[in-house]
Parts: structure tokens; sequence; C-alpha cells
């Protein structure tokens, strides 16, 4: 009896310690890594209009979004307190786009110059957690 | 009337237990029955969680130590020494003992503050160093012990540190166990002190986790309470039988 007693001690204590040691890689590992950058801005034609209701056509810098990045949907980074620690999540961004160009789509509304897009090789969900590629 | 009482025993006994296993079936309990998710959420996903469980072994194991280094020439002196005001003193000491802790507490805290031990660890350690419960038990269970061995070892030596050392801490084997047992069970379920003398969260105690496990996120709560349950339960089974005798040793005497 009590040599079973020290080999449960001996392993309670070990695991304990190996996951105090290990449990926050393991943790990591099992969340996807993305890789954030403020969204790109292309030159879009737009109007202005003169006070006297002149008309004038010219480009202006605009948030852009590829195709491709509104295929597989559009993941802002945010960060939020879980369990005493702060952490990355990501939410989805419900863009609205405009004019295209050059195969990039003006955003009317939904996204900010502020924001973080996120890339990454896995699927994202909403409100996931995520690793922050260095 | 023995199988009564043995029923009736076994039916208190039965009252006592059921909050530990509902506590352990909560555990694996999930939103769609068995689930080992409120362990994947704890130690895997609230890393508060570890520093909490190393600080209430620390704390326990250092405070246990310490108290036995301290209690054993307390009562050692309390059964040999003759000096005035001796039973007094250990009067004093019985009150002491029955003292609720929320009566010492705010005393203790200004006297931390003062000392600059608020938010350190020796500020839990410190004022647990002494118990007067600890003095009392080896007390009366020296009384016990066999005094001829005690005065063939003053014929040898005049150092009263190796009389106590050499002749009568191993008569103590029984009674140290069971005192220590007791200690690291009060120290591993204190919560009101690392609540109000610890600030920073990685100083804190299990106890105090579990007590604010509903601010984490995930069922945290019962996973956690079943691994503070574990270590008291390894030390009671490794030292159950000590326990028994070294408490009933002390009144049969």
């Amino acid at each position: 009896m009590k040599k079973a007693l020290v080999v449960i001690t001996a392993v309670f204590f070990s695991a304990m310690g190996f996951l105090s040691l290990f449990a926050r890689e393991i943790h990591n590992s099992s969340l996807p890594r993305v890789t954030a950058a403020r969204p790109e801005t292309r030159p879009f034609p737009t109007e202005f209009i003169l006070e006297d209701g002149t008309v004038i056509e010219g480009t202006a810098e605009r948030i852009a979004v590829t195709r491709e990045q509104l295929e597989q949907g559009i993941f802002v980074l945010y960060y939020r307190e879980k369990n005493g620690e702060r952490r990355a999540f990501v939410r989805r961004a419900e863009v609205v786009t405009g004019a295209e160009k050059d195969g990039y789509f003006e955003v009317i509304s939904g996204l900010s110059s502020n924001d973080f897009l996120v890339q990454s090789d896995r699927l994202l969900y909403e409100n996931g957690e995520v690793i922050l590629a260095e | 009337m023995k199988k009564i009482s043995a029923v009736l025993l076994a039916l208190i006994g039965a009252v006592f237990l059921l909050p530990v296993i509902l506590t352990v079936i909560m555990s694996f309990r999930g939103e769609k029955g068995f689930s080992l998710q409120g362990y994947w959420d704890l130690l895997f996903d609230c890393f508060v969680f570890y520093p909490m469980f190393w600080n209430s072994i620390i704390y326990s194991a250092v405070i246990t130590a310490v108290q036995l280094i301290v209690i054993i020439p307390c009562a050692f002196g309390f059964s040999q020494a003759k000096f005035k005001g001796k039973n007094g003193l250990f009067v004093f000491y019985i009150v002491l003992m029955m003292m609720p802790l929320q009566v010492t507490i705010l005393p203790n805290y200004i006297g931390l503050r003062d000392m600059g031990l608020i938010d350190n660890p020796l500020g839990i350690i410190l004022p647990l160093i002494f118990s007067p419960f600890g003095v009392v038990v080896m007390h009366q269970y020296m009384k016990s012990t066999d005094s001829s061995v005690i005065e063939a070892a003053r014929l040898e030596t005049n150092s009263i540190v190796r009389i106590m050392l050499t002749s009568v801490v191993p008569q103590l084997r029984v009674c140290i166990s069971a005192v220590a047992l007791f200690v690291f069970a009060d120290c591993w379920n204190m919560v009101e002190q690392p609540m109000l003398f610890l600030k920073t969260d990685s100083l804190k105690t299990l106890s105090v986790f579990i007590s604010n496990a509903q601010n984490y996120e995930g069922n945290l709560l019962f996973p956690s309470a079943v691994i503070f349950i574990i270590p008291v339960l390894l030390l009671y089974l490794f030292y159950g039988e000590s326990l028994e005798k070294g408490l009933t040793l002390g009144e049969l005497s």
C-alpha cells in the first residue's frame, strides 16, 4: 500500500511539475498561428464636391482588400483578458465593399486603419484565440 | 448494539463523504454528460493555477517544518523545566488556541503592514511559525514518554538540545507525524491570510484560486477542488496511522 502511495505521489507531483513548465506550450501549439498587419490602402477614384457645387474627379487612398481575403473572411485581431492574462483573439469583420480596381476592393465600412488584419494558414473562428507568429 | 453503531457511523461517514464524491462527479461533468473539458480548461488554459498550486505546497511545507522546529523545544521545555508561572503560561496557550482567526487577523494585518510584509510570502509564513495547538498536543504526549531515558541521557551529556534530539524526539515520532499532518492541513486550507495579506496573484494560494474560480472562464471550480484535495489526501494516507496513534496515546496519558 505504501509503495503504491509513493508511486501515486511521485506521478502526481511529476505531472504537476511537467504541466507547470509545459502546459502553456501545449496550449499554444493547439492555437492557429497568425500574422497581423495594418490593412492596405490603395488609390480609388472619388468625387470631390466643392462649395459652389463643382464636381472634381480625383483619387483618394482607401482601405482595400483582395478578393481572396473576402472569400476567406476578414478577421481582425483584438486583445482581451482571459483567466488573468491578456491574450490575442480574432473577430470577423463585416465589411461593405465599394469599387474594385486592380483586384482590390474598396472598403466602405467595417474596417478602420487602426485594425490589424490577420492572416493564417488554419481556419479561424469568431472570437477564437490565436498566437501571433514572431 | 455494535451493528447499530457501525451502521450509524457508516451513515455519518457517508454524509461527510457525499460532498467530496459530488465534487469529483461534477468535475467530470460537461454539457453533454461525461467530459474532461473542465480539466483541459484548468490545466491547459488557466496558467495562473500553477503558481498558486506551488505556493500552497511551499507555504504549507515551510510553515509545517518551521512550526515543528519551534514547538518541539517549547513542549519539551514545558514538560522538563520548572519555572514560575509555568501553569499560567500553559493556560494562556490554551486560551490562544481557542481564539478564532477573525479576532487576530486585523492586528496581524496592521503589524505586517508596519513591517512592510504585505504582499510578501513572509507575511504568510511568519505569523504561523508558532502554534499553541502543537505545543499543547506535544506537551500532553511528552507526559507519557519514558523519563528514565531522559535521566540516562543527562548522565551522558549536559546539552539540553542533545538530550532532546537523541532521547525525546525519537519517542515522539508518532506525535510529530500527527501534529505535522494537522498543521499542514490547516495551512493548506487557509484562505483568509493569503486573501488579505497578499495582493499579487502569483503569490496567492490554491485556496484563493478556488474561492475566485467564478472569475475565470470555463468550468474550473470542481476540477481545481479535486486537485486541491489530492495532496492532503495523500499525506493523510501516508500518516493516517500516526495521526490515530498520536491523538489516542496523548489522551491515554
